[in-house]
């Protein structure tokens, strides 16, 4: 799967939305994680990231949330995750992720 | 004077021994602009150019003396408006000692040869130019002929490289297999399974234990990712694992040192972060009962004798992920003739859930073999139409 990731930032006051589209895989995680990191680094900021346009992640994608909750952990920040589609909230539920990142319960139709 | 004459295409005079003109045909008069009474009498330096006067004097005057001929001379006439005009002239003495000379004007002839010699010159710029351009064209292709050579070379060493690599990858591949546990088939249990690495070397592992006479343990792991990192550490975690099940130890602490010897690895070393999803079964067939733990773990699907199915759904998040986790033991109690089946991520992918539940139910009653026959052939279908993105790896095992 090598299929591009966009991801754009958009920071207000003490909330950052981070917005991506496309795939999270081994090749595009990377991105994610350079755009993710520094921002859960951050004292005391939201991180809702929306991955509405995301149709596919895989185990590589989901390394990169749980290092960002890991460093929100540490910083005193929050990463919350919106408007999943079917398929990703799925990744999250079976590895039990879901228990410990705060996911939003709206969830899109995706494929 | 004859009218032919007189109309020449050419300039006609003659002269006296004195060089005086004696006769001047039109042509020459329309040269140099003068009326004909204008020159009849005068002297030839009256339509000689000053530097011609002399050259006359010196070459012309003797040439008549000793030959009386003069053949193709040049100079230069000057009209009457003071304009040089180059001519070649001609010219013999008859035995009245009257000179004729006919002349013509070569004022064309220069500019002709004005051309010619810059279009001569304009060739040897370009000659000059073409070799230079074809001494570096020569120098461009020495050039790429080295650097040909070079890329030659190099890709042997590559391709030398390549296959070296491919065989170190081969031997690794042996050596994570050589660690795979062979199946288990006795009176309470038979154990059998499937690995398939996307590239060489796979992320998964699992293995399977008679711990005593009635107790096996049975676990299957999915390091995050695939290929070398994932597998050296599945190498790592495959020793610890081997030891802590034959030991018997319980489940919820095998995770729990599994966790910890993940963390372990990557302690101060966020770059080389991995973590792991992993199921544990401890099966007591003496008790009937199943004890189990999954840690991120796509959910085993238990197959009870009745049609009833179970899902072993994970409590926990994966191994390595976050620090002090608490990991989560259920039990149930099984039936004799129930099936279960374990498997990774690179297997759901393919098959969705449902379809791996509906598997398990329609082919309940077949042996484990030809089970386990019908999912590779499901697998295969998928690998054709798309290729294996993730390694795969599935465990049957069935309780007699």
């Amino acid at each position: 799967m090598n299929i591009n990731l966009e991801v754009e930032i958009v920071e207000q006051d003490s909330t950052a939305i981070v917005l991506l589209a496309g795939e999270i895989d081994a090749y595009t995680a990377p991105k994610l994680k350079e755009a993710l990191l520094p921002l859960a680094k951050q004292q005391g900021l939201l991180i809702e990231v929306n991955l509405e346009k995301v149709n596919y992640m895989d185990s590589t994608g989901l390394g990169v949330f749980i290092s960002a909750l890991k460093a929100t952990k540490e910083s005193g920040s929050e990463l919350k995750l919106v408007q999943l589609q079917d398929r990703v909230k799925r990744l999250f539920e079976i590895t039990a992720l879901d228990s410990i990142i705060t996911i939003d319960s709206t969830v899109r139709g995706g494929k | 004077m004859d009218q032919q004459l007189n109309l020449l295409p050419s300039g006609f005079f003659s002269l006296s021994t004195n060089y005086e003109i004696l006769a001047v045909n039109h042509t020459l008069l329309q040269l140099l602009e003068y009326e004909k009474e204008q020159l009849i009498g005068q002297t030839i330096h009256t339509i000689l150019s000053k530097s011609t006067s002399k050259f006359f004097q010196l070459m012309f005057y003797p040439l008549m003396t000793s030959k009386q001929k003069v053949d193709e001379m040049y100079l230069e006439l000057k009209s009457k408006k003071g304009h040089d005009i180059p001519i070649l002239i001609y010219a013999t003495s008859d035995k009245n000692k009257v000179i004729t000379c006919v002349i013509v004007p070569i004022t064309k002839r220069n500019e002709y040869e004005d051309q010619l010699l810059e279009a001569k010159k304009v060739a040897e710029e370009r000659l000059i130019e073409v070799n230079k351009v074809n001494h570096q064209l020569k120098t461009a292709l020495r050039n790429l002929e080295e650097k040909q050579e070079e890329l030659l070379k190099v890709n042997s060493q590559i391709s030398k490289y390549k296959m070296e690599t491919q065989k170190e990858l081969q031997l690794a591949k042996n050596i994570q297999e050589t660690s795979l546990t062979e199946k288990i088939d006795n009176n309470h249990i038979q154990i059998e399974s499937y690995y398939n690495a996307s590239s060489e070397l796979s992320g998964d592992i699992y293995g399977f234990y008679q711990i005593n006479e009635h107790q096996y343990g049975v676990i299957l792991l999915d390091v995050m990712g695939h290929g070398i990192s994932s597998s050296l550490i599945t190498m790592s975690l495959g020793t610890l694992f081997q030891r802590l099940i034959s030991k018997g130890v319980p489940t919820d602490l095998l995770m729990k040192e599994l966790d910890e010897h993940l963390h372990g690895l990557f302690y101060n070393n966020e770059e080389a972060w991995h973590y792991c999803t992993a199921i544990y079964l401890f099966i007591d067939t003496n008790k009937q009962t199943i004890e189990y733990v999954n840690a991120g773990h796509p959910p085993g699907l238990y197959h009870g004798s009745n049609d009833a199915q179970k899902e072993l759904f994970a409590s926990s998040p994966p191994i390595g992920s976050f620090e002090g986790m608490y990991y989560q033991t259920n039990t149930f109690n099984f039936v004799k003739g129930s099936r279960i089946l374990l498997y990774t991520d690179g297997v759901s992918e393919s098959h969705r859930r449902v379809s791996l539940n509906e598997m398990l139910k329609k082919h309940i009653s077949i042996p484990i073999d030809d089970f386990k026959q019908h999912l590779l052939a499901a697998i295969q279908t998928d690998n054709n139409q798309e290729g294996p993105h993730d390694d795969q790896c599935f465990i049957i095992i069935d309780l007699k």
